[in-house]
């Protein structure tokens, strides 16, 4: 008796997905599935000053992103969008030399709403958090990477002789505050605003706009 | 929308270029000099001969404690400016740690009062005009005072740190402070904030001593 209830406690997860899956399928087929890639410029993640000034900041980085799109009351659509871009961080010195700390790569989870504002236009606003990857737990990532809340515009533009093979340019604006425990003990005691800029190439497989 | 968005956009931007936090002052260094009054060589390892590559002799527990001290001091630093990393042949090694003579077994420290049971050297080969010839060469002697093993191992511990220290770079003896790993006589077993502080202004101190050619 008691081994048949624990069956049924057991399958109800499955059961919920099941629910749920039959429940989302005609969503399923609403939703568009974009693709980018192209380049990320980021701002200055630690100013600082030993001797001379120096800045660390993430050298340009070739950035990729699948985004979901699931319409809503038109122009409306709301979007989730996963991001991933990498390259070295590097100190880059006031005499205009520059040494590489490691490897850091940059992923983002996102949620927002898009907006159609011209037939060849798009806007977006997203959130979400952002989570740094060092390659080496060093220097200022010695406790490794953080993640961080960050907010998202973004424009898309398609024009038609491109739209025609799904094809768009994105051009995206993000900020977050930065800071590591590493530089807490150093003595920095804010977090420093950080912009990041990215823009590439769209392709919406299967659906021209 | 368009007027919405723009506004979003120039907005974070405008944050962006505002929200610059102080950076903290690095003060309460010591002298790095070979001096140790600012008037002697200073000397560090350059960018383009990261990492700095260290060779221990496969004695005891040496390349291990070797292998920690390096972590210890790559740790001290925010910025990229030194890492190391161990080689298998002495021939290629940038620096080269040996037993003095004696080797002790290897043995959890003793986490007692520092007694002073090993003693440690640091030099280079000579000096040719600016430029550094050879290999730092460190080495370890066990002093025989009647110490347990467990202190001799602690002795160690802080006296790799130690020489690791001078081969970084720290040329003198003359932190100030017993609580500093550089102290004449380490009696601590980690870099205090003033060892931290003079490593890394010595990384943005321009060298007046080039390192061994390779």
């Amino acid at each position: 008796m008691r081994s048949q209830a624990l069956r049924r406690v057991r399958r109800l997860p499955t059961l919920a997905l099941a629910a749920g899956a039959v429940l989302a399928a005609p969503l399923w087929g609403q939703v568009g599935i974009t693709v980018a890639a192209g380049v990320r410029y980021s701002t200055v993640l630690v100013h600082d000053q030993i001797g001379g000034a120096f800045d660390v900041r993430p050298a340009l980085a070739p950035a990729f992103a699948v985004t979901a799109s699931l319409p809503l009351d038109p122009p409306w659509s709301a979007v989730a969008v996963a991001d991933f871009s990498t390259s070295d961080v590097r100190r880059e010195d006031a005499d205009g030399s520059s040494q590489a700390i490691t490897r850091l790569s940059q992923a983002t989870l996102g949620l927002g709403l898009r907006r159609r504002l011209k037939p060849w236009l798009s806007g977006s606003v997203r959130v979400g958090v952002l989570k740094y990857f060092p390659s080496q737990d060093l220097g200022l990532f010695q406790d490794g990477g953080p993640f961080f809340p960050f907010a998202q515009a973004a424009f898309d533009v398609a024009p038609a002789p491109l739209s025609r093979l799904g094809l768009g340019f994105e051009l995206s604006a993000d900020v977050h505050r930065f800071i590591t425990d590493a530089l807490r003990v150093e003595g920095f005691t804010d977090a420093r605003v950080v912009g990041r800029i990215a823009g590439g190439v769209t392709w919406t497989p299967g659906r021209p706009r | 929308m368009i007027r919405r968005l723009a506004a979003f956009a120039l907005g974070a931007a405008a944050a962006a270029a505002c929200a610059v936090p102080d950076a903290p002052s690095h003060t309460g260094g010591y002298a790095f000099d070979s001096n140790g009054d600012s008037t002697g060589y200073v000397f560090h390892w350059p960018g383009s001969r990261l990492p700095v590559r260290f060779w221990a002799e496969p004695r005891g527990d040496l390349p291990a404690l070797v292998q920690r001290g390096i972590g210890v001091w790559q740790d001290q630093f925010l910025y990229g400016e030194f890492t190391g990393t161990m080689v298998a042949d002495s021939t290629h090694a940038d620096v080269i740690f040996t037993w003095s003579d004696s080797v002790p077994p290897a043995v959890p420290p003793d986490p007692g009062p520092p007694v002073k049971a090993c003693g440690g050297l640091t030099e280079t080969d000579s000096l040719v005009g600016n430029q550094i010839a050879g290999a730092f060469h460190s080495s370890i002697t066990i002093l025989h005072v009647g110490a347990t093993a467990g202190q001799v191992e602690a002795c160690v511990r802080r006296t790799v740190i130690h020489e690791l220290g001078h081969d970084l770079g720290i040329l003198s003896d003359d932190a100030p402070d017993s609580t500093d790993i550089m102290y004449f006589t380490p009696y601590v077993s980690l870099p205090s904030a003033a060892d931290r502080t003079t490593m890394q202004v010595l990384y943005h101190t321009a060298p007046t001593l080039l390192p061994p050619a390779r």
